[in-house]
């Protein structure tokens, strides 16, 4: 906590506790390493049992027939495209708006303001059955617009974009206008490359959510060619186990599991820094 | 073109009125310096010039065309900020060219400006290089050079050197005197330090709660003061300034009475036996076993080539001297000053000047 | 969150195009809902069929004396009453134990991260196999002491708790988040001084940085119990709903109403519901929060 010197006993204190941290997160981390130790191993093992953390005998057969199924990498298909356009239209909207917000003066901006606020107090289950009526009345359930349409006014993202770039100098921005930048100039040329950090924390956490999303996906892509991988996955948890075996749905969730992973891993150090620029007051 | 004029332009936020109303005349070409105590609104002027700040009433024309309409980015001008305000994210030559591009100026033309400025500041080293790898000094030269490839009629400076440290600050304050000559162009340039504005400007505009206090070149500001604030906020070591009575007055000339002291001086008008304030610069104040001010002194500074003995006056007010004598006083001694050349400053209860000044005014 | 802040720029016409975007899709998909849904609550509307008749507020008289829908109001609470206090003090404690520099730090702030990141169909997944009576992970444990295998899924009262197991596990990662980022805007000066102080470790967290914390201590809070609140993946996939309702939530009650039994006006008046309950909770403790800072 402190980068002070301290005494001896409180330097143990610091270890112990330290050491106990360790210990959890190994126990955090027990449940990820048993299923894909599970997913390396032949399905007519894990009859025998399914105990223990060392993939043998080792097989990767289970994720060798979930490419050849070829189902789970459309599913995975789906959600990339459904997971990257919702991303990318976030990430416009919400900067453009929050640009104004933050930077330009309008009548009702107070006003406009609080909507925008308010609609963090209404959840996805008070409108997802009219939602589902509208898309029905279009025609236009099992698309990717219906996925990603309703995903793209977020008002967190707005009002993180809105705090943003609340932060950046003022006098940056008079700078441009005396460089005869028009707002779009400074929006697009100023302000967008600032904040490259706020858009990938945004970015981050909508491409989680997409991807993640269960609810909406449920009701709406209601074919089977059409899932995305989480509610694909959904679908085939449990009589997927008794036809195809343990380890292959097991290896199903690492694979579906995989590209976010992955990109968590990438981008994890923007996660608290992001959050911090949406906390802050 | 570069004429810039104030027609009593003021300016509040909601109730807050923060400048009543300024008039002036800035002619083209030349360098005026907005001086004045913090809070006093010489940023708030500037910024109105600049289109950033809207004007409550009043007008500001600049190259005899009104502006109040105009937005920032039309009115042709450019602007120093105090912190540089340089795009952290864009290098050097982009900082500079990213207003002609704005402008839809032809590529070659970008390149030849740039090549100027940068060759007149000393940026060519510098140019694909980050603001954040530069020093304060060169940010500074890149914000003044992002100004120049513009070619702007008018330049407005706000406080432009303050994050400098002292030695940077004279060096780029002689480079902004040479790049006033070089481009000709008007400059407006506001700042708190009198040093500045006595060096470089062609005529200092002195502020005081959004009003103009007075206008002049240095000199007439430094020997002829309006009034006790201007004389209090130009020179330094600062002007001593002790309250006395007005007596003996003939036509021209009259008696300060201090306490314990009488100090003839020439005024015009005034009337007998009111309270006055007697203006007198360090460098008047002169040692004599003679002399009609008795002070006992408080500290004495060498500075070199001369000293500073601040002191006491019998009545409690404290006064500086600024000597060249060879020979000094020591703490706690008593002392007596006379008064040698230079001008005797007489300012009335309301702190306007009735000094009367040899030859005429300028 | 303050309102619209310092003035910038008057700029109306531009203003509103670069808000254009996002309140036309606003307006599309979530306010013209919102109120299209009450709009179905007043209906026996059926999904399929198009059968629709205006009944007024019947659906809610419906509701009043519907057994069901209390229980799965009641485990709904229960689900909020285990997850929120336990999540924000586990959030707190592992962002207090993962705050600060060094490599093994920045790891451990990963690991208890990552499982946020999973989708809830994987997270149920890896739970549900844990906890299996027969292939679970623990099995071996209950063998090894000699117990009979627990079925936790399965048990009246055990299945609610293993829920919100899997559910703190999958969701401490963004309150923690928020905690760490809290934690980085204590001055670092204030340590110090107590420090200098000799304040005990217990001290410094009592008296410097909750206090410091506490306006995100309230965010999550709230936060939480936004989302708690609309639990229904966990329930759908883990236990659907049972043993006996047990677990049936109020969003998966919903869900079946609309989706399996397709009587969607009845299902929105519920929806309606939901809104009002989470609307009024938070309410309540921004309010309690506001209190707070006064006295
Ligand atoms: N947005 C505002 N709302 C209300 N008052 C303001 C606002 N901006 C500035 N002021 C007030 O206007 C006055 C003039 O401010 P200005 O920044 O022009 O002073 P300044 O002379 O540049 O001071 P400094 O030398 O400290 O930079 C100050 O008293 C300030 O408090
Ligand atoms: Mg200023």
């Amino acid at each position: 906590m402190s980068t002070a010197r301290r005494t001896g006993s409180a330097r143990t204190t610091d270890i112990i506790l330290l050491g106990l941290t360790v210990a959890f997160a190994i126990l955090w981390m027990i449940p990820v390493v048993w299923v894909v130790t599970m997913s390396l191993k032949p399905n007519v093992e894990l009859m025998r049992s399914t105990a223990g953390f060392i993939p043998w005998p080792f097989t990767i057969d289970n994720y060798f027939n979930l490419v050849k199924l070829a189902t789970v990498p459309r599913w995975l298909m789906h959600s990339f495209i459904v997971a990257v356009s919702m991303t990318a239209l976030v990430l416009i909207v919400s900067s453009l708006a929050g640009y104004a917000f933050a930077r330009l003066d309008f009548p009702f901006k107070r006003t406009l303001f609080l909507i925008m606020i308010a609609g963090l107090m209404v959840p996805e289950q008070a409108v997802f059955i009219p939602l589902f009526t509208m898309f029905a009345d279009w025609g236009m359930h099992n698309t990717h617009a219906a996925l990603v349409a309703p995903r793209v006014a977020v008002p967190i993202g707005v009002f993180l974009m809105t705090q943003f770039f609340r932060a950046v100098p003022r006098e940056l921005e008079e700078a441009a206008e005396l460089d005869h930048a028009s707002y779009f100039t400074i929006f697009w040329r100023i302000m967008l490359p600032l904040s490259v950090p706020a858009l990938t924390t945004l970015g981050l956490f909508t491409f989680i959510f997409a991807w993640n999303d269960f609810l909406w996906p449920l009701v709406s892509a209601t074919k089977a060619e059409m899932f995305t991988v989480t509610v694909g996955l959904a679908s085939i948890q449990g009589n997927f186990a008794f036809s195809e075996g343990l380890g292959s749905v097991m290896a199903s969730a690492v694979f579906a599991s995989l590209p976010i992973v992955i990109l968590f891993l990438i981008f994890q150090r923007f996660i608290v820094a992001g959050v911090a620029m949406g906390a802050g007051k | 073109m570069g004429r810039v004029s104030l027609r009593d332009v003021s300016k509040s936020y909601g109730s807050a009125m923060v400048i009543p109303g300024v008039s002036l005349e800035i002619l083209e070409g030349e360098f005026v310096v907005f001086v004045g105590p913090s809070g006093c609104g010489k940023s708030t002027l500037l910024r109105m010039i600049a289109g950033l700040e809207d004007i409550t009433g009043g007008e500001v024309q600049i190259g005899g065309r009104p502006v109040n309409d105009v937005a920032a980015r039309d009115r042709g001008v450019a602007m120093v900020f105090q912190n540089y305000a340089l795009y952290p994210h864009m290098s050097v030559r982009e900082n500079m060219v990213f207003g002609l591009q704005n402008l839809g100026t032809a590529k070659a033309e970008i390149a030849a400006r740039l090549d100027r400025a940068a060759q007149i500041l000393q940026l060519e080293p510098y140019l694909d290089r980050k603001p954040r790898a530069l020093s304060g000094g060169q940010r500074q030269r890149v914000a003044i050079g992002r100004a120049i490839v513009r070619e702007p009629q008018v330049f407005l400076f706000d406080e432009p050197l303050s994050n400098l440290d002292a030695a940077l600050r004279v060096q780029m304050r002689t480079e902004i005197a040479k790049l006033h000559h070089r481009l000709g162009a008007t400059m407006i340039y506001v700042t708190h330090d009198q040093t500045e504005a006595m060096t470089m400007a062609d005529r200092i505009v002195v502020l005081r709660a959004g009003r103009i206090e007075q206008v002049g070149t240095p000199i007439e500001l430094y020997e002829r003061p309006a009034n006790s604030f201007v004389a209090g906020f130009l020179g330094a070591p600062k002007i001593n300034l002790i309250p006395g009575v007005l007596t003996a007055m003939q036509s021209r000339t009259a008696t300060v009475e201090l306490a314990g002291a009488r100090v003839p001086v020439q005024v015009i008008g005034g009337t007998e036996g009111a309270a006055v304030t007697l203006g007198l610069r360090p460098d008047v104040l002169t040692l004599h076993p003679d002399g009609p001010i008795p002070a006992i002194v408080d500290v004495v500074e060498e500075l070199g080539n001369v000293k500073l003995i601040y002191a006491t006056l019998p009545g409690g007010h404290p006064v500086v001297a600024e000597l060249r004598s060879p020979q000094l006083p020591k703490v706690g001694d008593t002392i007596r000053l006379a008064l040698g050349e230079g001008q005797r400053h007489v300012f009335d209860a309301d702190g306007q000047a009735i000094t009367l000044h040899d030859g005429p005014a300028t | 969150m303050s309102g619209g802040g310092s003035p910038g720029r008057r700029a109306p016409g531009t203003a509103f195009l670069f808000l254009a975007p996002f309140f036309a899709i606003y307006a599309v998909f979530l306010v013209y809902p919102l109120f299209k849904g009450f709009w179905i609550s007043l209906h026996d509307w059926e999904l399929a069929g198009g059968y629709r008749e205006y009944i007024g507020f019947l659906n809610y008289q419906d509701l009043w004396t519907d057994k069901l829908f209390w229980r799965t109001i009641r485990n709904t609470l229960l689900f909020v009453a285990m997850t929120v206090p336990t999540m924000t003090l586990l959030a707190l404690m592992l962002a207090l134990a993962v705050h600060g520099t060094g490599r093994l730090k920045a790891i451990l702030r990963s690991v208890f991260f990552m499982s946020s990141v999973f989708s809830v169909t994987v997270v149920t997944l890896v739970w549900s196999m844990v906890l299996s009576a027969d292939q679970g992970l623990l099995v071996p444990l209950w063998n090894a002491l000699g117990i009979k295998p627990v079925n936790f899924l399965a048990h009246p009262l055990l299945a609610m708790p293993s829920i919100a197991l899997a559910t703190l596990w999958w969701g401490v990662g963004l309150p923690m988040a928020l905690f760490l980022a809290a934690l980085g805007q204590v001055p670092q000066e204030l340590y110090e001084a107590a420090e200098l102080d000799h304040a005990s470790r217990w001290s410094v967290l009592r008296r410097i940085t909750l206090p410091s914390i506490r306006h995100t201590l309230l965010l999550v809070v709230v936060l939480q119990i936004i989302g708690q609140f609309q639990i229904f993946g966990q329930a759908q996939l883990m236990t659907q709903g049972g043993p006996a309702n047990r677990t049936r939530t109020l969003v998966q009650y919903i869900y079946d109403t609309g989706f399996r039994d397709w009587q969607v006006g009845y299902a929105s008046a519920m929806a309606m519901a939901l809104f009002l309950l989470m609307f009024g909770f938070s309410m309540l403790q921004l309010w309690l929060g506001r209190k707070g800072d006064d006295a």
